[in-house]
């Protein structure tokens, strides 16, 4: 079949309760950016007691209050073999702030109590008092420099077999007060602290995902362009640009 | 009597407030600034119960406005009903949201023997700084009007902002008047003990749909919001809560609303622009009713309220060379999208300005969350974003390109995009809106008011 009349799913996860900071945006960007490489794009969702699809090739989820973590907490246990069979298969994943807590192996609130993750993630979370909020500016090996904004009382700690995904913080924290490295990439399955939200002004990450959909499910690799992205992320790198010099 | 009582209990007060004055009169003299917050500084360290004092001297005491949206506006409302009510009203005018602005205005309202020329305090409370206000000043009325997600960077989650709101709730010693709409200020009825007088303002089920609560924006699901127990609360049990001191906004076309006061109907022109107001209106009539325990005439207030103005900066038309334009505040996803609802039958040209000051919210996310189809140009009443400003004016322009929306400038200087707007788009007579933040709302009108009647 050709790469041009294939229907790409992207799975949006809770839409209602994981989108405190507009992280739906991210689903928006992709399927943006999939049609004008003249993709396919079709955004399904899932959320609390919905039979889980099976034709997925991209999933996304965002950030939630610590009440509706606790709202989905069970009904995302429930579908944890679905998600873990996804992501040891290299399905490609972004998942922001409060679902990137319970994709690691547990979450501590505030309250001492620990909560099971989904234990993809070599991650733990554990809530703290004072807040991580402001401007973030990382540098990361894999994807150059990225821009975003944090809010978030979890700091999570990364185990001994995880990468994140910046190596370095210029500006802001990141997983946590002191490590001084954000996120986490494990197979093709993305989790960062970063708003935005994070594909817009981190494209990198949006069409890294939709290469890997597109080697999966093609079997083969391709560059792909368009002359309207090169115009639309020459205004990104200007919005990049303000961002970096931006103060916490 | 209140000159006895001062000569009995507080020796300080006539020298503070001759001293807050002088320094108010040099500061007037010496800076630009008008000398807002030295002078409240001032009385504030020597006379730290200033503020009480001043209040418990007033007939009616201090009535309260907090919640995301709409306060400025809604405390502007209230005062001007209070006042052709023939009341003397002292308000935070200056939109100074803290103490040192309320005192400093005080002091101005004070004679020298420090009582006030007024019956009533109406101000504006930040939801986090009114907690700390509270904690001194007891307000005898709080009017409660919704909590949707705004400033995350500074409150961290809607559930805190509102727990703020039912800690001014629960220090207030007279009435609350509450949005029956929205959950989170809805079920603080419970919250309070029981001699509080509770009224409410709300909306017939039809108009539901325009103005949405928070949940409802973000949500397929008519279930709202979530007791302590973790029992839903409903929007049919909000609806069947009905107390017989409920103002009810029942209908509305452009600026005619109709209100249900106490089962009469009223039909008004409400003169202030913005759709939102309509609805601004219904808290305002209510608080109205609170502190004049009903003994007031639906009619009366009716006529008030059709002669009310925008208050500075919100909704404000300003003219530049037979062309005008009109500023409208922008701040979180629930005020923008409603102030898009707002489009008249005209044709309309937009621009929209976006700064991240702290007073604008740090974070830009949430300009992701607003569903920008209105001012598309493909949409009929839009003639499109002609142009995007301020120092976010990327991110902006990216929002909208990635939704299909043309821009035809992208210009961070607010002074360079403002004059290309108003310069080389529509004609004399066309239908301008500037979308802005606080900050850059600031800027444009002082833009805009500098240079009046030049060559811009």
């Amino acid at each position: 079949m050709s790469i041009f009349t294939q229907e790409f799913n992207i799975l949006e996860l809770y839409t209602d309760q994981m989108n405190i900071y507009a992280d739906t945006g991210n689903s928006t960007i992709l399927k943006k950016r999939m049609e004008l490489y003249s993709l396919k794009a079709n955004i399904t969702h899932y959320n609390i007691g919905d039979v889980f699809p099976t034709k997925v090739d991209i999933v996304v989820s965002g950030g939630g209050q610590d009440s509706s973590q606790m709202e989905i907490i069970e009904d995302l246990l429930s579908v944890k073999n679905h998600l873990k069979l996804l992501a040891l298969d290299s399905t490609p994943m972004l998942v922001v702030c409060g679902m990137y807590q319970l994709f690691g192996n547990y979450f501590q609130t505030s309250t001492g109590k620990k909560v099971d993750g989904l234990g993809i993630f070599d991650a733990y979370t554990i809530a703290q008092d004072k807040r991580l909020i402001g401007n973030v500016v990382a540098n990361s090996e894999a994807f150059g420099k990225l821009v975003g904004y944090e809010n978030h009382s979890g700091q999570t700690i990364l185990g001994q077999r995880a990468t994140p995904l910046a190596e370095q913080i210029e500006l802001g924290f990141g997983n946590d007060a002191s490590s001084k490295t954000e996120g986490i990439i494990y197979k093709n399955t993305i989790g960062t602290y970063l708003h935005g939200p994070v594909f817009a002004k981190n494209p990198k990450l949006a069409d890294y995902l939709i290469n890997c959909a597109v080697t999966k499910r093609m079997g083969y690799e391709v560059q792909l362009t368009d002359d309207r992205i090169t115009k639309l992320d020459k205004i990104v790198e200007k919005a990049r640009k303000v961002a970096e010099q931006l103060q916490q | 009597m209140w000159y006895n009582e001062d000569m009995k209990s507080t020796p300080l007060a006539i020298p503070s407030i001759l001293l807050g004055k002088l320094m108010r009169g040099i500061l007037v003299v010496s800076s630009k600034n008008s000398g807002t917050a030295l002078p409240g500084r001032v009385v504030e360290l020597i006379d730290k119960k200033f503020l009480v004092r001043m209040f418990s001297k007033m007939k009616y005491g201090v009535l309260v406005v907090s919640g995301t949206n709409g306060k400025t506006t809604t405390t502007h409302i209230i005062a001007k009903l209070l006042e052709a009510q023939g009341l003397r009203v002292f308000t935070n005018r200056s939109g100074s949201n803290f103490t040192r602005g309320v005192i400093s205005e005080l002091v101005r309202w004070s004679s020298v023997f420090g009582n006030p020329r007024a019956d009533i305090a109406v101000l504006e409370l930040d939801e986090a700084y009114g907690v700390h206000f509270c904690k001194v000043v007891k307000p005898n009325y709080t009017v409660l009007l919704n909590v949707t997600r705004d400033q995350l960077d500074r409150f961290g989650e809607i559930d805190y902002t509102a727990k703020l709101l039912e800690k001014i709730a629960k220090s207030t010693q007279d009435s609350l008047i509450l949005n029956r709409e929205d959950p989170h200020i809805y079920r603080i009825k419970d919250k309070v003990k029981n001699s509080i007088n509770i009224s409410f303002f709300g909306l017939n089920p039809e108009l539901r749909d325009t103005f949405r609560n928070d949940n409802e924006l973000h949500s397929e699901e008519i279930i709202t919001a979530y007791e302590e127990d973790r029992t839903p609360v409903t929007w049919d049990a909000m609806q069947s809560y009905k107390p017989n001191n409920c103002v009810i906004l029942e209908d509305f076309e452009n600026s005619s609303a109709l209100y249900t006061i106490n089962s009469h109907k009223f039909a008004c022109n409400v003169a202030i622009s913005g759709l939102h107001n309509v609805f601004n209106s219904a808290a305002a009539i209510a608080a109205v009713r609170a502190v004049m325990k009903s003994d007031i005439k639906g009619a009366e207030l009716m006529s008030a309220l059709a002669n009310i103005s925008s208050p500075f900066g919100r909704g404000e038309t300003i003219e530049v060379n037979g062309r005008k334009v009109e500023l409208v505040l922008v701040k979180n996803p629930a005020g923008f999208r409603l102030a898009m609802l707002s489009f008249e039958e005209n044709a309309t040209y937009s621009m929209v300005v976006i700064n991240d000051e702290y007073a604008d919210g740090r974070d830009t996310s949430w300009l992701w969350d607003v569903d920008f189809t209105k001012l598309n140009e493909k949409h009929g009443k839009s003639k499109g974003v002609k142009v995007v400003s301020g120092n976010r004016a990327y991110d902006m322009a990216l929002r909208l390109i990635y939704s299909d929306i043309i821009v035809d400038e992208i210009e961070p200087d607010i002074e360079i995009a403002t004059k290309s707007f108003i310069n080389n788009y529509g004609g004399n007579t066309s239908v301008r809106k500037i979308y802005c933040t606080y900050t850059a709302m600031l800027k444009i009108r002082q833009i805009l008011t500098n240079k009046r009647g030049l060559d811009i």
